[in-house]
């Protein structure tokens, strides 16, 4: 596998004390479109921010492209699209001086093809930036990152501010030139359901820490949810977490090899787990396991 | 080149129009002034010994007075002009964009920060150059036209008010609010710091002139006679040897001299009006060589910085 993206015990450590991250271990395969998910300081912006180079390691290092941002960042920025978290628009500029103000920033950008994206996105090349609202800013984003034909695009949590309408065309457009291109995409969002039908790869952070980095399908084959308690029978090193369901009834991550059939149902409460569910376990484990840490180091 | 330009004005158009404005309305109303003080010779009106106006300006008299308040208050918001542009469109340039996040956008479409950089500060810094020159220029002939007889290009009066360190004033105060800026990221505590970081360079590039250099390039005076060509620095007495003391020493010499005041001669310690040229291109340079590093010093921290 060759990796568009890489970490090798990236830590991040905030004024001295505060660690974003510590021991992060991930590789973002060429050409796939990777999700990050993770609770709200879990350090997906932290991370995407540091492959672009706006974030400098405090250890471990980091590859974009193949290139240490840290000592090449313009290199790292060449390689990359990115869509930050919130929309950042100049508010005086119309989206066409916004296209135009891109190709006067980077070589190569291609105006034609970000004008081609904002006019499929229904948003007008006349619009004034200060007019657009947050979902229609965010895609003004993404066309100026597909714009630039980086081999890799990096997005910040793109759909928090779209409606569903808005997120299904963001994210068909995204699936669409990543594919036609053969971008690699990595994206951070809370939005499950949506990154099940775009991503192929999933890489859950929590506390600072990679709780799970598997493709869509891997992790849906290697996860069960078992509704009611937990089992004792079932060995602990099974369960990945417990949460409950949207009615409150107890449900239980667990691991199982994906070559294990699936008991008929009702006999053991098990079941194939959701996406989501495969993600909230493994952030209820990261939850647990952070208050354990907290537990020892007091 | 064109189009980032044409950008850069976009974005900073409410600063620049504000600028352009009050520059261009500055001018109209100087020459108006200029012109109708020139056409008139209203400055030559001379008075009798009674405080009348002589009969030739009596017409005029009432619009004259008004004409000549304006001009006095032009050269002295003249003065404040640098403080005004400099601040206005030197300090929103990069913290305004790390403040908004918009630097977060541009630098990650840009590989070169140092570019980005380049397309912000230059088509700003010459418009703020060019007005500020514009408003020196003002100045000089708001001054002349309130003197009609002196030559002002040898003389001290309205000495660092008028003409090319006016620019460079403004030069200097923009420039370190671009710095300041990129380093706070914010751009009201960017105003205020620039404000008083600008106003101590201003006032220490005159002193270090002042105490470096004017202090020891005096000349003796001994005609007796103010002239407001020169820049009067101190005055001595000059005792018959030729020797200078000040009234200190002569003090200490003789102390009966507080009664009997000094019975030698008082020189005046002047910078001739001759020099004002060199003396001014020298205090421009200096303070075009503080912009520059405060632009350089800019520079370095967008390179480093992150984008907030």
């Amino acid at each position: 596998m060759v990796a568009a993206l890489e970490a090798q015990g990236f830590g991040k450590r905030y004024r001295r004390r505060t660690w974003a991250l510590r021991g992060v271990d991930l590789a973002v395969p060429e050409g796939s479109i990777t999700a990050l998910v993770g609770p709200n300081g879990s350090g997906k912006s932290t991370l995407i921010r540091s492959w672009i180079g706006f974030e400098r390691p405090t250890e471990g290092s980091l590859l974009t492209g193949g290139i240490d941002p840290r000592r090449d960042r313009k290199g790292a920025v060449a390689r990359v699209g990115y869509v930050p978290q919130s929309p950042s628009l100049y508010s005086g500029l119309t989206v066409t001086d916004h296209i135009a103000l891109a190709g006067t920033l980077r070589e190569g950008f291609d105006p034609d093809l970000a004008a081609r994206y904002v006019e499929r996105l229904s948003i007008p090349l006349s619009a004034s930036a200060g007019e657009l609202s947050g979902g229609e800013q965010a895609q003004v984003g993404l066309s100026l990152a597909l714009g630039t034909r980086a081999p890799i695009l990096l997005l910040d949590e793109p759909l928090a501010s779209l409606d569903p309408l808005a997120r299904r065309e963001f994210l068909h457009v995204l699936v669409e030139a990543v594919r036609a291109e053969g971008h690699t995409a990595l994206l951070s969002s809370h939005v499950i359901t949506d990154i099940e039908q775009a991503c192929d790869r999933l890489i859950v952070l929590g506390k600072g820490h990679t709780l799970l980095d598997l493709s869509i399908a891997e992790a849906l084959a290697h996860h069960r949810v078992l509704e009611g308690p937990v089992d004792p029978a079932i060995a602990a090193d099974r369960v990945v977490g417990a949460f409950p369901s949207p009615a409150g009834e107890p449900l239980t991550l667990i691991r199982v090899r994906s070559a294990e059939p699936i008991p008929p149902d009702g006999v053991a409460g098990e079941r194939p787990a959701t996406l989501e569910e495969v993600v909230i376990g493994h952030m209820a484990a990261g939850r647990v396991r952070r208050a354990a840490e907290r537990a020892a180091a007091a | 080149m064109l189009v980032a330009t044409r950008l850069t004005y976009r974005i900073n158009r409410f600063e620049i129009l504000a600028i352009a404005v009050a520059t261009g309305l500055s001018v109209a109303v100087s020459a108006a002034i200029v012109a109708w003080l020139t056409q008139t010779d209203f400055m030559s009106c001379g008075h009798d010994n009674f405080g009348n106006i002589e009969a030739r300006c009596l017409g005029m008299a009432n619009v004259g007075e008004w004409v000549t308040r304006i001009d006095r208050a032009s050269v002295g918001l003249a003065s404040i002009f640098p403080f005004v542009a400099g601040l206005l469109l030197g300090a929103p340039l990069v913290a305004r964009e790390i403040d908004r996040g918009t630097a977060r956008l541009a630098w990650s479409l840009s590989p070169s920060r140092l570019r980005w950089y380049v397309q912000r500060i230059g088509p700003v810094i010459v418009v703020l150059g060019v007005a500020a020159m514009a408003i020196g220029i003002v100045a000089d002939r708001l001054t002349g036209a309130m003197m009609p007889t002196a030559d002002l290009s040898n003389s001290f009066v309205g000495f660092h008010g008028r003409g090319l360190l006016l620019a460079t004033n403004a030069l200097m105060i923009g420039s370190t609010a671009v710095a300041l800026g990129a380093v706070i990221g914010k751009p009201l505590p960017t105003i205020l710091l620039s404000l008083i970081l600008g106003g101590l360079l201003v006032a220490a590039v005159a002193e270090v002139d002042m105490k470096a250099f004017l202090t020891n390039e005096t000349v003796v005076d001994a005609s007796g006679q103010y002239d407001e060509r020169n820049l009067n620095l101190d005055s001595r007495f000059q005792l018959p040897d030729g020797s200078l003391v000040t009234w200190q020493q002569l003090y200490d010499m003789d102390p009966s001299m507080a009664e009997n005041g000094p019975i030698y001669p008082n020189v005046s310690m002047i910078i001739p009006g001759e020099r004002y040229r060199e003396i001014e291109t020298r205090e421009a340079l200096a303070e075009l060589g503080i912009a520059t590093l405060m632009l350089v010093a800019g520079a370095l921290v967008v390179l480093r910085r992150r984008p907030g």
